[in-house]
């Protein structure tokens, strides 16, 4: 059978720091008596950094196949140590006695090297002399009570297994704490793991956090190690069955059966037909630690003290008065801590008595715990109360007692702490001086105090089912009584402001129809004044027209004495106006169509009888 | 202007006497009222919420109910209804009563109000109205107003009357801008219904917790989204998003 393992060499990434201390080569078999279906796992650690690759030499019968590489750097005091740590599976052919010869490497310019490992492997099936039973599993160092040693799980464990110790020497109380380390071995093949939680009504159980890791010799094998802490308070008394840890683990099995090509070809002697092929696979498996009984004891009756309410620990009691001196109606805050190792969630009320002093009002408890493996449970519970005494006076508030047990002492021990003096002074309102009443008047009313509040009753007698919301309906109703008489408002607004604007537009025009014979006027009289008689009627004449177009609202283009007399005689004017403007208007028709032409002194005065008409119309 | 402002106050006694007339009851208030006399709150709640199912919305019916919700313990969904009632009776001292005493159980510090505008500090007066009363009040004084300013305009006679007419405007244009400021501001409250509810930033699962309100809480509705979802805002200022199944909100949304 080629042996591919034998060609098999360990290539390492080397640690590049300065080593100080001279390297080493450990190796390390587990199992080294087993089955041809077990795992047969070869660890080398090597310590240094200048190093050679460790060369593993062939064996006859054996394939060795790395299966994982660790390396870490430690610094201590300036020292720096690389570390490397190679996982071998070493794969038997066929049953039989081996031995692996030592395993050689150079480190910091120094040959050196394992010593030789023998293994025995069995046919799969065969009982191995000290098999996964415990071989020779370590014990746990268990309790003066009962309490019984770890155990293997079993054989489909795979090699894993887990004990707990919990160093109990001396009786167990209610109440107490233990604090117990568990340890799960395994040979080099864990590949993770999750711890199961396991309730139990007897006992409370709180996980610390953090893990150890090491290596240990059990029974010849070398074990890693991981070491977890759990702390338990029995709840009751009696012989209580401790509940298991467990750990949900995924370990590396070789299964050489499961590899196809190696069944096909052993069935022909295997020979030059075997491969060297990885047929390991993950596997979950349940380990837990062995059942284990405990005594606990009940509190002791002796010496228990009256009022005692099931503290177990070490504790002490502080307490603080947020003022000392107050006024009747004012509110002090009175702080008590209890703080120690124990457990004080489930404790009630510490400070029954204070309400003879007056209205007390207490606040809902804080509770803070924490769980160290150092200390085990520190917990801390501060009670605050709201004091508001209602009498003035000096009250010696007393002080706090409480009883707890100490199972390290076996004894009930009392802690205490002085809440102190209070000095209330009146009421503020009380101590002003109150004017003198007479003795007829009643005096001192009060206000009625109310002693508590209710809901008012149900509407009686109210239909429910009206509709208090806009309706449709509604709206229609609402458009009709407010919409219409505002839409009509508003038309009315708009023909009010049309009528007031053809009013202003007349007014515009008569303005106009004066300002233009005004500014017209001055020429036709500087024409006369020139000489130029029928320019200046006829400048006259335009302006009449001009004048009587805006005035009266005619159209001058088509002035006639008809309109003209119409038009004065709506206006209002005087019979004398009349009368001039109408010889006027026939004056300028008799030169328009070829009169003769009057002298200066006769235009002069048909302007001035111009001049007098638009003066008496503009003032009709 | 003094006479219009006495038919003001004239309508709005009516309005309030309106609720306190005696009317015959339904069959089935009467049932809930029976079952709430006999201490049968649950029989009560299902009656008067058969009643809100029914597309009812009137003030007296979400005051009943939130005395029934309060008796049979659901301290929630009374401030719920007290907040409607409140909504559809604003001058009815026993729901605002009850509203502050349903309150007082609420873990959560908040008031069923929210900062107010300008506008909406100015309309203070638009408080002690429900919006249809404003309406109505509107309708009646534009419509009075509108008949008088039509005859003052076209009556020459009158012409001396008009610029009285014209100013006695103010009064349905104040009416107007009340009611639209107090449409706008809206007043639709809810409280939540679940003995805790988680706020969004936005309308949705998915979206970030940003405070978390306790039963009872009062919330104002500003918005409301598809998928059930309702935009709040809180006394104290903060906003988000919360899930219709966790705010109770009686009454029109």
């Amino acid at each position: 059978m080629p042996k591919l393992a034998s060609r098999f060499l360990v290539l390492v990434a080397l640690l590049g720091s300065q080593v100080a201390r001279a390297g080493s080569i450990t190796a390390d078999l587990t199992p080294t008596d087993g089955t041809m279906d077990d795992s047969f796992v070869l660890t080398l650690q090597i310590e240094g950094s200048d190093r050679s690759d460790p060369v593993i030499p062939n064996v006859d019968g054996l394939q060795f196949l790395q299966r994982g590489v660790q390396q870490s750097t430690t610094i201590i005091n300036g020292q720096t140590t690389a570390q490397l740590q190679l996982t071998v599976l070493v794969v038997p052919d066929k049953p039989g006695d081996y031995t692996i010869p030592s395993i050689a490497a150079t480190i910091d310019g120094q040959k050196v090297a394992t010593v030789p490992l023998k293994m025995k492997v069995r046919a799969a099936g065969a009982q191995p002399q000290a098999q996964a039973q415990p071989k020779s599993q370590p014990n746990s160092r268990s309790g003066g009570n009962g309490g019984q040693g770890a155990q293997q799980a079993g054989a489909e464990t795979a090699g894993v297994f887990m004990e707990r110790d919990c160093g109990i020497t001396g009786p167990i109380y209610i109440g107490q704490q233990i604090l117990c380390t568990i340890r799960l071995y395994h040979p080099n093949n864990l590949n993770g793991g999750q711890r199961l939680s396991q309730s139990s009504a007897d006992f409370r159980r709180f996980n610390l956090e953090g893990e150890k890791r090491y290596q240990k010799v059990v029974n010849g094998q070398r074990y890693s190690v991981i070491e977890l802490k759990e702390l338990m308070v029995p709840t009751k008394s009696g012989q209580l069955e401790v509940p298991p840890f467990s750990i949900e683990a995924r370990v590396l099995v070789w299964n050489k059966q499961n590899n196809p090509l190696d069944k096909f070809f052993d069935k022909f002697g295997g020979g030059v037909f075997n491969f060297d092929l990885n047929f390991t696979e993950e596997r979950n498996v349940t380990v837990t630690t062995p059942s284990q009984s405990l005594q606990v004891k009940p509190l002791p009756d002796q010496g228990k003290p009256q009022g005692f309410n099931g503290l177990v620990g070490l504790f002490q009691l502080e307490s603080n008065l947020s003022k000392n001196h107050i006024a009747a109606g004012d509110t002090v805050t009175i702080t008590i801590t209890l703080q120690g190792y124990g457990l004080t969630d489930t404790l009630g009320d510490i400070a029954p008595g204070l309400d003879k002093f007056g209205k007390i009002y207490p606040d809902k408890p804080e509770y803070t715990e924490q769980v160290t493996a150092d200390n085990g449970i520190v917990s801390k519970k501060v009670y605050k109360y709201a004091l508001v005494p209602t009498k003035p006076g000096t009250y010696e508030l007393g002080a706090i007692e409480l009883p707890s047990f100490n199972p390290k002492l076996n004894q009930y021990v009392a802690i205490r702490t002085d809440l102190g003096q209070l000095i209330v002074d009146p009421a503020k309102a009380e101590s002003q001086p109150q004017p003198q009443l007479a003795a007829d008047l009643p005096v001192n009313k009060e206000e009625v105090k109310e002693l508590g509040s209710d809901l008012l009753g149900l509407h009686r007698g109210v239909d429910i089912r009206s509709e208090q919301t806009i309706t449709s309906a509604n709206k229609i109703v609402l458009s009709l009584v407010g919409g219409l008489p505002t839409s009509s408002a508003l038309f009315a607004f708009v023909f009010f402001l049309y009528s007031n604007r053809k009013k202003d537009s007349e007014a515009e025009r008569r303005s106009h129809a004066y300002r233009v014979y005004k500014l017209g006027l001055p020429k036709a009289k500087s024409d006369i004044d020139a000489g130029n008689i029928a320019a200046a009627l006829s400048e006259a004449h335009r302006l009449l027209r001009s004048y009587l177009g805006d005035r009266l609202g005619l159209q001058s283009g088509a002035l006639t004495a008809r309109d003209v007399e119409g038009a004065t005689t709506r206006l209002g004017a005087t019979p004398e106006i009349k009368e001039i403007l109408m010889s006027l208007v026939a004056e300028f028709d008799r030169l328009e169509f070829g009169g003769q032409v009057p002298n200066s002194a006769r235009a002069a005065e048909i302007l001035e009888s111009l001049d007098q008409v638009v003066k008496g119309l503009e003032k009709a | 202007m003094i006479k219009l402002s006495s038919l003001l106050l004239a309508i709005s006694a009516v309005f309030a006497s309106k609720t306190s007339l005696a009317v015959e009851v339904s069959p089935l208030q009467a049932e809930a009222e029976a079952a709430f006399d006999k201490g049968d709150y649950a029989k009560a709640v299902t009656d008067y919420e058969q009643l809100v199912q029914s597309g009812v919305i009137n003030g007296h019916l979400f005051y009943d109910l939130g005395i029934a919700y309060f008796r049979a313990g659901k301290r929630g969904d009374a401030v719920a209804a007290f907040l409607a009632a409140r909504r559809y009776l604003p001058r009815d001292p026993d729901t605002a009563a009850n509203l502050k005493h349903a309150l007082a159980d609420v873990r959560d510090k908040l008031e069923p109000e929210v900062p107010r505008s300008l506008a909406s500090k100015l309309a203070f007066w638009t408080d002690s109205f429900t919006d249809k009363e404003l309406a109505w009040m509107l309708a009646i004084v534009a419509g009075i107003w509108g008949t008088v300013m039509t005859v003052a305009l076209l009556w020459s006679r009158l012409s001396y009357f008009r610029w009285y007419v014209a100013a006695a405007a103010v009064l349905p244009v104040a009416l107007l801008w009340g009611v639209s400021v107090k449409l706008n501001e809206n007043d639709r409250w809810g409280a939540v219904s679940q003995a805790k509810a988680k706020v969004y930033s936005g309308p949705g699962t998915l979206n970030k917790v940003v405070f978390e309100l306790q039963e009872g809480a009062p919330a104002l509705v500003t918005e409301v989204a598809a998928g059930g979802y309702y935009r709040i805002q809180l006394s104290d200022g903060k906003k988000g998003w919360i899930s219709g199944t966790d705010l109770k909100v009686l009454g029109k949304i």
